[in-house]
């Protein structure tokens, strides 16, 4: 077999897809063949890199040379000076946002410095289609070690001793999940994956389903052993087209060879994986309305008790755990879990990954040790601000969560810490705000989805974030009144206390946190009929600073409704009944005369 | 079904193969690459490595490339490291330089899994 002496990775995964890696992985093919370098060099597929504000994203091994912003048009080049002359080609290097110099290896940009990847540690290194890889990587080592070196009790006992919480947002302690669903009888019991990963902007789960979908396979034939299924399912959202195709790829490897099916590893364990496609409902990421989803009712919550590692799907013991929490089990078995608790916090071991979003330079995705600092996260990590603007807060949990204003960017990050400031961890989901958004309109934002979301079910879901997002409306649009602000806070208490599941109990969230810590912004809105932020369009009023306007008329021909009056070189008037708020004018003044 | 000495040998196998990805090699090999070492007959003596390693199955054997700095008269150029020390040959041809990683390896060993 000849050698191959450089591996050309290219990332596969959501972002770079879009953004043209394809055209490049088949542009690059097409030059390593045509200089005649197809027994010397080959192209990998791989998953997500997490730099995805810079992709495509190419590497080159053995040098490790991180190449970004790849398009197709760059493959001659790449190919012809690096894989064939050996010399990188600096353009496509990565430069820094505050330091223009190139950075040739992905060790030294500061965007990886900080991070610790586990659960994503084969995610863009590995060909997220090859079961082979995966083995070469220790691969179903765990598996192996579990089924035939341990007892179902010793398995469970090392997750416990890990310390791992779940990653989904619940944050229950994953070893004792499996020993509840262990000890409850019944011949049948089940296995899901929850990968709905319905938080907008959180793509956690999708990237680690489309970059390393053996490490959950194999966790959830662990966790089967552990408790006693033969059967399991992954639950994945039908707008996850690639990573539910590379699952189903890496199933049907796992089963040609025999990792998964009958007497794994030539013991009487049998275990098998069946995906099924969810339709996109937020509602449906709660377990009890997944596993009503999955049976082919509609996605509604049910009380509990009883849990579902009692009576779950088809009413029976069912362990249900999120990917990014199946993710970690393989290393914690073969590492050990002693290796996973000294990682992290007291309370919260480990690692957590993060989805970085908003207004910060360095979007993407991110994996960190527990207790590293929002300020580390949202700066050493996301590279600050963009356009030097100032921080104003960040979101963590997604829709369930809060917002953190400046003053708390050196909280730890950890489930009790962000949960005793006001917020939660969530999946992981991070978004960042700054001068520019508006506070009021973020709650607004937020409830938005979640009413829109809300399955129906329970009274105080569906009326009461039906009357909160009224109100916010209300607001955001000038009519809102002190009471409005008081009637907020007490419908938000009733909500969070009598609806039945943890979409209703936790939508009021980003509005308690916004009312908390943004208060000023809300009574700008209710007083003054002002928003600070100048978003909320129906509180703007755009006008002309008479000192500064050179009657151009630039403003006046770009205006769509003829607002602006004014001759040529005559100072101009906008009427404020006519003006519809579109800001077209703003930008096309040269004097800065504009103001709202 | 797949037993765990098969799943072990698939490990040992693949492992080999992707050292390219790991800089776990014990002997690196840097076959100049430039233009004028192409001209010189660089690549009839990266073909030499690569049949060689491929050949003898040597996987703890790691191709680079880069420019060496030495005269055009001089090139091909290689460079040999080991644990650490450079041994720079120049004027090298396809046949020293299967002689030189047989050397290497020799020395070095092959890295065990």
């Amino acid at each position: 077999m000849a050698y191959i002496r450089s591996h050309v990775l290219v990332c596969a995964g959501t972002g770079c897809t879009s953004s043209g890696c394809k055209a490049v992985e088949d542009s690059m093919q097409a030059e390593i063949a045509k200089l005649g370098l197809e027994n010397e060099v080959k192209i990998v597929e791989t998953g997500c890199f997490g730099f995805c504000k810079i992709g495509p994203i190419v590497m080159v091994y053995p040098e490790g040379s991180f190449y970004c912003h790849v398009k197709s048009e760059d493959a001659p080049e790449l190919v012809s000076e690096h894989l064939l002359k050996g010399r990188m080609v600096e353009r496509l290097l990565y430069r820094d946002v505050q330091n223009p110099k190139p950075t040739a290896f992905f060790t030294d940009i500061d965007f990886y410095k900080k991070q610790q990847r586990v659960a994503l540690a084969n995610c863009g290194s590995i060909d997220a289609e090859s079961i082979e890889e995966y083995i070469g990587v220790d691969g179903y080592q765990a598996l192996a070690q579990a089924v035939t070196q341990m007892t179902p009790a010793e398995v469970i006992h090392a997750v416990k001793q890990s310390g791992l919480r779940g990653r989904g947002g619940g944050g229950f302690s994953t070893g004792l999940k499996w020993e509840f669903a262990a000890r409850s009888a019944g011949p049948t019991k089940y296995v899901v994956c929850n990968a709905d990963e319905g938080d907008p902007g959180a793509f956690m789960d999708r990237s680690i389903l489309e970059g390393d979908p053996h490490s959950i396979i194999e966790a959830m034939a662990i966790a089967g052993y552990a408790i006693g299924a033969s059967q399991g399912y992954v639950y994945v959202r039908a707008e996850y087209p690639i990573a539910v195709n590379r699952l189903a790829i890496a199933i049907d490897h796992a089963r040609q060879l025999g990792v998964l099916g009958d007497g794994i590893f030539g013991t009487k364990f049998n275990f098998d994986l069946s995906i099924r496609l969810g339709a996109g409902a937020f509602v449906c990421g709660e377990e009890t309305a997944l596993l009503a989803s999955i049976e082919g009712k509609r996605g509604m919550p049910k009380p509990r008790p009883p849990y579902p590692a009692v009576k779950g799907l088809w009413d029976k013991p069912t362990l249900i755990n999120n990917v990014e929490t199946f993710a970690n089990i393989p290393k914690i078995l073969t590492k050990g879990p002693e290796w996973f608790a000294a990682m992290g916090t007291e309370k919260s071991k480990g690692t957590k990954v993060f989805a970085l979003a908003g207004n910060i330079n360095n979007t993407g995705l991110v994996e960190v040790p527990m207790g590293i600092t929002l300020r580390e996260i949202i700066y050493d990590i996301g590279g600050g601000i963009p356009n030097k603007k100032a921080f104003k807060a960040c979101q963590t949990g997604g829709p369930s969560g809060g917002c953190l204003p400046a003053s708390y960017l050196d909280t730890p990050v950890d489930y009790d810490n962000l949960i005793a400031v006001g917020s939660m961890m969530g999946s992981g989901g991070l978004i960042v705000m700054d001068e520019s958004n508006c506070m009021v309109d973020v709650a607004r934002f937020f409830l938005e989805f979640t009413q829109e979301e809300s399955c129906g079910k329970c009274v105080p879901c569906r009326e009461g974030t039906k009357r909160m997002l009224e109100i916010l409306e209300g607001i955001t649009k000038g009519h809102g009144t002190l009471e409005d602000i008081e009637l907020l806070a007490e419908l938000s208490e009733t909500i969070k206390g009598a609806s039945l599941c943890g979409l209703g109990q936790t939508a009021p969230n980003p509005v308690l946190a916004t009312l908390r810590f943004f208060h000023n912004e809300f009574m700008a809105h209710v007083v003054d009929k002002k928003c600070p932020a100048g978003v909320c369009q129906a509180l703007l009023t755009y006008s002309i600073i008479p000192e500064k306007c050179k009657g151009c008329t630039l403003c006046k021909k770009v205006c769509p409704v003829d607002a602006i009056t004014g001759n040529l070189k005559q100072v101009h008037d906008i009427d404020s009944v006519k003006c519809i708020k579109c800001g077209a004018c703003v930008p096309k003044c040269p004097f800065k005369a504009i103001i709202r | 079904m797949l037993t765990v000495a098969e799943l072990n040998e698939i490990r040992s196998r693949v492992r080999k193969q992707l050292r390219v990805r790991t800089n776990g090699s014990a002997v690196k090999v840097v076959i100049s690459s430039g233009t004028t070492a192409i001209a010189a007959g660089s690549r009839a003596v990266m073909a030499a490595a690569l049949d060689e390693i491929a050949a003898k199955g040597l996987h703890s054997v790691q191709i680079e490339q880069r420019e060496i700095d030495v005269a055009a008269g001089e090139q091909p150029a290689v460079i040999i490291v080991t644990q650490g020390a450079e041994t720079l040959v120049k004027n090298c041809t396809p046949d020293a330089m299967r002689e030189l990683i047989q050397k290497a390896v020799l020395a070095n060993g092959e890295v065990a899994d």
